[in-house]
């Protein structure tokens, strides 16, 4: 029953009349004149010039002590000033809107009410005419304000004016208050109240949620604007509801915006000076933030108020940029009633201005569900389920996180939601932690990691998963503070890292990152390294007595300070310093403590070259001596944070070209290259040399560029050995680099071949086919081998006979020194171009082919060199996946 | 409304989870049930505060007690059935999971959400995978606000039961992205699908969708590299490598994280060992 009447007591409390509007609200700014002077009835109007008069806000007096601006009585105490004079302008902008006035006013001890010159109520005032002397009927309450309707015939359109003089009893009061609200009440509305809210939910820079409940269902409209007394914008859900759900988008970050809820026929509540919420700043953009944090706190007692106001008193003026509720947000069981009577009833200032994002409590979810996403927990809350305010996309309202300035949240459910490492809300976590590169990372939930309070975190399942298996990777990902509730207490962790078993398993020297409480005028803030280092240390609190105690042990290993007293956590984070108290009910500080961390340092300096341009610090170039030079000396030069190691100033160097060599039958070659020359140009054994230009002298005598066989007899056979062709698989090949000399590249899908490779020095390929198909009675006739080039070189390859045997799978350079192990040449690709190149075996080897076929030798394949060229040849190898592009040998035999 | 009731049937009983501690509970429950021994509501309260006690023994009794007591309890179906699975026992939790959904209406949402997700998981436990993943979509179809697990564990179940249903596995987590987005958790899960199906560019499509998000872009480009080299599509996996290196460079130094910076090193070890495939 107890219940029941609180519910309804807070319904009228926070109801407000649908088709009013405040035109003069409550602690509003009025202009006075207290110097004792007859003012006669001048003042009453409109047009009254009172610029010269004192400014000051309501409530104006003296004497008992709670007034916002005191006003003079004069210089003598025992003949005060009878009366005082006020002033207040307002704007109407249809009077015809308004049935009537609510007068609300509070005056010690008379007052005479005037609107724009028209005597609207008299208030303990005695009838007939009133002057400066005229004193009150009698002595009454400073503090009740008398409420009376009056007719709005006296209002204007546009600018009005309220005057107001305040009568003493006699010239030796000891008080005087003064403070007046003016409401309109709407013509033709039909009477609906606010019963919920308003409340703001799901705050990004640019948008903002507001919902509330009314007892008549209606359309949806909140008018904003960003000053108070003009509401020129409008939002609007045509449907009509008594849960009103409004998205406020477009909006400017780091913007006050005032409002009111209503439908689109009128304003039901707001639009008054305490009616406004702050837009955050762009993510990522460090401003300064408060963030108000409480936990198991809907018991709907005074324990709970006590906490709140003692949070008022504390923050005064200062903004809530957002409201952090730990879980057990409403008792018993979070149902809609309760959340009204202990959390709605209890909240009403902080509700209307900052942003609440809740995570689910086990007594909340006693009505709730996660599952379905059901009950009055998800049914109040309007959370991001999709990335809305920051984070991953969650897909649930269950667990979701959210960016403020440079602070990422994450919101778990430890009650509802599988705990599992494997689990849905692990794997969207680990992508959400991967996904923020926010200054600061705070993770809350419900069950706390580590508790002696009134639960205890060695034996209690949920508390025990989420210490096991969710702190490691916030660890990991290095979270910075960690909020719980479930205990009521307060308990404070050191800064600690990895500790993850019981409480007896806690050590100092093992889990605790810095020593100290932490606090900057004690033992020193806690420091940290920016950029999200795992395992660099996090405080964990439990904040779970905002609405109540209930003792424990109080002795976790863990913590530097536990408390069984009433309280809430304040945050206040500002760039890379974190500053976190615990104030209890009184509003006494009883725990803080400090984050810091280190500011990034600056990127290191850039070098520039002696060339132009510049690299980046760790970065290397090579710089050469000279520019033209037969040995190009050369040094690697290394930037380190803006210094260029070294002195060598030219970016390339070339050797200075030797003269090429006129081949027999026309044509050059330049210096280095060689050419197989035959002896003559027909000729069955065809003998050929090698001719190497050497600066301008040929070596050798041959001078035929070619020798043709005589035609081989009738009836000879045409073999094409390419792997994949044919079901022929008898291709191997591989390739090596001196660079890299005990890699092998048996798998490659490339040949390469190169004369120095700047990173794997010289590359040479080889490669061999089986012929065990020919008969060895067989002789060979001809035989061509074919290349397909993907990337071509200015320079020629030669084509040698291998002395060593090797295995596709393991031959490096260093198990074949190619080098040292080549026989005869046997026929040359020439330099240029791309595609499939034939190479017609010479003399040297068709005989070599031939001892293969026979026998009479090992075949040891064929090794493929660059001819003095460092330009790179890159051939498809026999792995190639287009098996038309593998090389081919063909063959053909009589 | 009877989504109401029956939620209310399940999360609540005669007095409802009262505040305090659960051995303050118990014991007051203790001597209700004392007055009124035969009360099967108060034997389905005292079950649940012995499961959040992890007593699981003794809640089996105490529901067992009320289903004596009064049969077609619905909620003692229910919870015995979550405590059976709890035990490893999921033949008696499917027995009791079929049991509590035979006795709600078809307008009992909730509670058919509840029941089939609690029959899946108990033919899971049996290995009964496609019957669990049936039981899951039937939780889905009732689900008002289905959510990411739900579709993935009938994925998961679908996946069990075998190759040939793969493709059903996809459909069902296709439809939890229709109904709930581009969420992480289903597009990973599709994504091991499409490349156990070799279906890579069906997995790439899937991995543009969450980098179009642009929330953990340079990881996700790093994994399309993996996926691309491995598949043999080596220059578009060296390009997805570069990609996430530019994405990683164009991070400023002040927002750059230690995570940021080892996945920076694993994608450049990436590049050098893809040397032969042109990455440089």
């Amino acid at each position: 029953m107890r219940w029941l009447v609180f519910f309804f007591v807070g319904l009228s409390l926070l109801s407000a009349t649908i088709g009013a509007e405040t035109l003069v609200g409550k602690n509003s700014t009025w202009s006075y004149l207290d110097n004792g002077t007859n003012q006669g009835t001048a003042w009453q109007s409109i047009g009254f010039n009172d610029s010269i008069w004192k400014i000051g806000a309501a409530e104006l007096g003296y004497g008992d002590g709670d007034e916002s601006t005191v006003v003079s009585y004069g210089p003598n105490a025992s003949s005060k000033f009878i009366t005082t004079y006020f002033r207040r302008h307002f704007t109407v902008a249809n009077p015809g809107l308004y049935s009537s006035l609510t007068l609300n006013v509070k005056r010690d001890d008379g007052a005479v009410i005037y609107l724009n010159g028209v005597e609207v109520r008299r208030e303990n005032m005695p009838a007939g005419s009133i002057s400066y002397t005229t004193t009150t009927s009698n002595t009454t309450s400073e503090t009740t304000y008398f409420s009376s309707t009056i007719p709005p015939s006296a209002l204007l359109a546009g600018d009005n004016v309220l005057a107001a003089e305040v009568h003493q009893t006699n010239a030796t009061s000891s008080d005087l208050s003064f403070d007046l609200e003016l409401i309109g009440n709407l013509t033709g509305v039909p009477t609906v109240s606010v019963v919920r809210g308003p409340y703001l939910q799901m705050a990004t820079p640019t948008s903002m949620t507001v919902r509330w409940r009314t007892d008549v269902a209606t359309d949806s409209r909140v008018r904003f604007g960003i000053a108070q007394g003009s509401l020129n914008l409008v939002a609007d859900d045509p449907a009509l509801t008594t849960e009103h759900q409004v998205k406020l988008t477009g909006l400017t970050p780091e913007t006050r915006y005032w409002y009111s809820v209503g439908s689109s026929a009128a304003a039901f509540s707001g639009g008054d000076s305490t009616t406004f919420f702050n837009t955050g700043p762009v993510n990522g953009t460090a401003r300064p933030t408060r963030i108000w944090v409480i936990g198991d706190a809907g018991t709907g007692n005074s324990d709970q108020t006590a906490v709140y106001n003692a949070y008022r008193n504390t923050t005064g003026s200062l903004y809530t940029h957002l409201w952090l509720m730990l879980g057990d947000n409403a008792y018993n069981s979070g149902t809609d009633a309760e959340f009204q009577t202990n959390v709605f009833n209890i909240y009403p200032e902080i509700f209307k201005q900052s942003p609440v994002w809740p995570t689910i409590g086990n007594h909340d979810a006693a009505s709730a569900d996660s599952a379905t996403q059901s009950g009055p927990y998800y049914d109040i809350f309007t959370l991001p389920r999709n990335g809305e305010a920051g984070g991953v996309a969650s897909g649930t309202e269950a667990y979701y996180s959210y960016d403020y300035g440079n602070i990422h949240f994450i919101v778990l459910d430890s009650q509802e939601t599988s705990r599992s490492g494997t689990g849905p809300m692990m794997t969207w976590l680990t992508a959400d932690l991967q996904a923020t590169n926010a200054d600061w990372v705070i993770a809350y939930w419900h069950h706390p990691p580590y508790t002696k309070g009134s639960h205890n975190s060695d034996t209690e399942t949920q508390l025990i998963d989420m210490r096991q298996v969710f702190v490691p990777v916030l660890e990991q990902n290095g979270v910075d503070l960690v909020l719980t509730g479930h205990s009521h207490s307060y308990e404070r962790s050191k800064f600690i890292d990895g500790h993850y078993g019981n409480s007896t398993t806690f050590s100092d020297s093992l889990h605790v990152i810095q020593a100290g409480s932490g606090r900057a005028d004690g033992s020193g803030a806690y420091a940290k390294a920016s950029g999200g280092v795992p395992h660099d240390g996090a405080v964990y609190a439990v904040a779970g007595s905002s609405g109540q105690i209930s003792g424990g042990t109080l002795n976790h290993p863990a913590m530097v300070l536990s408390l069984n007293e009433l309280g809430s956590m304040i945050l206040d984070i500002d760039g890379l310093t974190l500053n976190a108290k615990f104030i209890n009910n009184n509003g006494t500080v009883r725990d803080y403590f400090t984050i810091t961390k280190d500011s990034a340092p600056p990127p290191p300096a850039a070098c520039a070259v002696p060339w132009g341009g510049t690299i980046m610090s760790g970065q290397s170039v090579t710089a050469y001596l000279e520019s033209v030079s037969s040995n190009c000396v050369a040094e690697t030069r290394l930037c380190s944070n803006g210094v260029l190691s070294g002195s060598y100033t030219f970016q390339s160097c070339s050797t200075p070209q030797p003269a090429s060599c006129t081949l027999p039958w026309g044509g050059t070659i330049a210096h280095g290259q060689s050419v197989t020359a035959y002896q003559t140009s027909t000729s069955s054994s065809c003998t050929s040399e090698t001719r190497i230009c050497n600066n301008g002298t040929l070596t050798g005598s041959f001078a035929f560029p070619a020798c043709t066989a005589p035609p081989p007899p009738p009836g000879n056979t045409t073999l094409l050995l390419q792997n994949g062709l044919n079901g022929y698989n008898g291709n191997v090949d591989s390739y090596v680099a001196s660079g890299k000399p005990t890699i092998n590249y048996g798998n490659a899908t490339a040949l390469y071949a190169d004369g120095a490779d700047g990173t794997n020095g010289r590359l040479i390929g080889v490669i061999s086919w089986d012929l065990s198909a020919i008969p060895s009675s067989a002789t060979v006739d001809s035989g061509t081998l074919t290349f397909n080039v993907f990337n071509g070189s200015n320079g020629s390859y030669n084509v040698y006979a291998l002395n060593k045997s090797w295995n596709e799978g393991t031959v490096t350079w260093n198990s074949l020194n190619p080098t040292a192990n080549l026989g005869a040449l046997v026929g040359t690709l020439p330099a240029g171009g791309t595609g499939a190149k034939q190479i017609q075996l010479n003399a040297a080897g068709l005989a070599l082919l031939q001892s293969w076929v026979v026998g009479t030798a090992p075949n040891n394949g064929f090794a493929i060199i660059d001819a003095n060229t460092s330009d790179g040849i890159d051939l498809r190898s026999s792995e190639y996946g287009t098996s038309g592009s593998r090389p081919k040998l063909t063959v053909t035999y009589h | 409304m009877h989504f109401c009731l029956i939620l209310l049937v399940l999360l609540s009983s005669p007095a409802i989870l009262a505040h305090g501690l659960i051995h303050e509970q118990l014991k007051s429950t203790d001597q209700r049930i004392a007055k009124e021994p035969n009360n099967a509501a108060l034997y389905v309260h005292r079950g649940r505060l012995y499961l959040d006690d992890d007593h699981t023994d003794m809640a089996i009794k105490d529901f067992r007690r009320a289903l004596k007591i009064e049969p077609s309890h619905r909620a003692a179906h229910y919870f015995l059935g979550e405590a059976l699975l709890n035990q490893q026992d999921p033949v008696g939790a499917e027995r009791e999971s079929r049991a509590f959904i035979a006795a709600l209406g078809e307008d009992d949402k909730g509670g058919l959400m509840r029941g089939y997700r609690l029959l899946g998981q108990s033919l899971t436990g049996q290995k009964k995978s496609l019957e669990a993943a049936e039981a899951y979509q039937a939780a889905i179809k009732h689900a008002v606000e289905p959510t990411p697990s739900l579709y993935l564990e009938c994925a998961a179940a679908y996946r069990s039961a075998g190759k040939e249903n793969l493709p059903k596995a996809l459909a069902i987590l296709d439809e939890g992205i229709a109904k709930l987005g581009v969420l992480t958790t289903l597009q990973e899960a599709a994504i091991e699908i499409n490349l156990q199906e070799n279906q890579v560019d069906a997995g790439i499509a899937r991995l543009d969708s969450l980098i179009a998000l642009g929330k953990g872009t340079e990881h996700w480009l790093f994994r399309k590299g993996d996926i691309l080299i491995k598949a043999g599509r080596n220059a578009e996996g060296c390009q997805a490598y570069k990609q996430a290196l530019a994405a990683i460079s164009a991070v400023s130094v002040r927002r750059r994280t230690v995570s940021l910076d080892k996945l920076k090193q694993s994608v450049e070890e990436a590049l050098a060992g893809n040397d032969n495939y042109n990455c440089r």
